[in-house]
């Protein structure tokens, strides 16, 4: 299998930000996407030059079999090849959720939008984390990333409530969930991937 | 942790701020001191076996409880009598969700890895993985549905523990699931 990680850092900040990534992920190749890929959403280019959109089409820029997609404001501080292992055994997609949870999930979504998303859902989900994703590359998991980029053009902004709604609207996903410390902003023992929220907060701007 | 009481006389309790009416032979998680209150009155035994072979969780298919909850033809609950139950609103979503899901599971808590609570898991090269609440589950009865069942049963009988059972399940079968949000009487 061919395995890797991938992220997305456009802007100085970011670039900072992907330079301490770099220096975490050890002999695991690394792609970084810098530049925008102007023929990833032809004929619209232009317009869709956002780094956030290129997050959601990780899965056409990953040149790996299994990826690990990290936003650029992560370090990696574990072992992560157990998620590339259990991409090997089956799964689709494997990921974390986030601190905040119930009245507090969606917290920096808009009102419109959350609502929305409660009300298709019909219930207060379990607020997932994209920031880290481990996903393989099968018709499903593309179908899911189809389903999350046309869901994020319908609002923009923060992309956690359209992979929601992406979930709920593609069709099935094995998507294993993963404990905290692979997606945390507390730095411990078990940490295995640190999320420093908001370090490369200029990117793309 | 609470501690898990079977209840020898019926009674009328506050229970996480609920008037709770409880039959004997009911059982529920109370915190610690109400569980000695209960206990120096005689209303109850404390339960040590609920993690033993001989009690997994209890299928049922027919509605339970509330009267209205409808559940589809093709779901079972796998549900452990006199636990307490996810809020409604995720009970009924779970009753649209399971029609495309394998499995819809409730996180037991937030914070919590199996690492922590020392279930091992040999299959699986992290233990760094949530813990699901082993009292309420609810799965479609198709092939997936039915060999995650009849592979968390064998856990169970094999170890005796309920919650390491399900998450050996969980990710030796590997099914499409659903993930509710944790709730307090989850934990």
């Amino acid at each position: 299998m061919s395995y890797g990680i991938i992220t997305v850092a456009f802007g100085q900040a970011a670039q900072v930000s992907v330079q301490r990534l770099k220096r975490s992920v050890g002999d695991i190749p690394l792609e970084v996407i810098d530049q925008p890929c102007h023929d990833l959403y032809p004929p619209y280019s232009d317009e869709f030059n956002n780094w956030q959109l290129h997050k959601l089409a990780v899965d056409r820029l990953s040149p790996f079999e299994y990826t690990l997609y990290l936003d650029a404001d992560t370090v990696v501080q574990g072992d992560v090849m157990a998620g590339f292992e259990l991409l090997d055994q089956g799964w689709d997609v494997l990921m974390s959720f986030s601190e905040k949870q119930g009245g507090r999930a969606m917290w920096h979504i808009g009102p419109e939008e959350r609502d929305y998303t409660v009300q298709l859902l019909r219930h207060q989900p379990l607020q997932l984390q994209a920031g880290v994703l481990f996903f393989a590359k099968n018709p499903a998991v593309t179908a899911l990333f189809a389903a999350w980029r046309h869901e994020w053009m319908c609002y923009g902004g923060k992309d956690q409530a359209a992979f929601l709604r992406a979930l709920h609207n593609s069709g099935p996903v094995r998507l294993g969930l993963l404990g905290r410390p692979w997606n945390t902003s507390k730095s411990d023992a078990q940490t295995q991937v640190l999320h420093r929220f908001g370090a490369a907060r200029m990117v793309g701007r | 942790m609470p501690t898990h009481v079977e209840f020898i006389r019926g009674m009328t309790l506050n229970y996480e701020g609920r008037q709770v009416s409880v039959r004997p032979g009911d059982r529920l998680h109370v915190d610690n001191s109400l569980a000695a209150r209960l206990k120096r009155t005689g209303n109850v035994r404390l339960v040590t076996d609920d993690l033993a072979p001989s009690e997994p969780a209890v299928e049922y298919r027919a509605p339970i409880k509330t009267s209205w909850l409808d559940w589809p033809e093709n779901a079972a609950m796998m549900w452990t009598p006199g636990t307490p139950l996810p809020p409604n609103d995720q009970l009924v979503a779970a009753q649209g969700i399971i029609q495309s899901y394998d499995v819809v599971l409730w996180l037991q808590d937030y914070e919590h890895v199996a690492r922590d609570l020392n279930i091992r898991l040999p299959d699986l090269p992290t233990d760094l993985v949530p813990v699901f609440y082993p009292h309420f589950v609810v799965v479609q009865l198709n092939e997936w549905g039915q060999e995650l069942v009849a592979y968390w049963r064998q856990q169970v009988a094999e170890h005796g523990n309920l919650t390491a059972g399900l998450l050996a399940a969980y990710w030796h079968i590997k099914p499409i699931a659903a993930y509710m949000p944790a709730w307090g009487g989850a934990k």
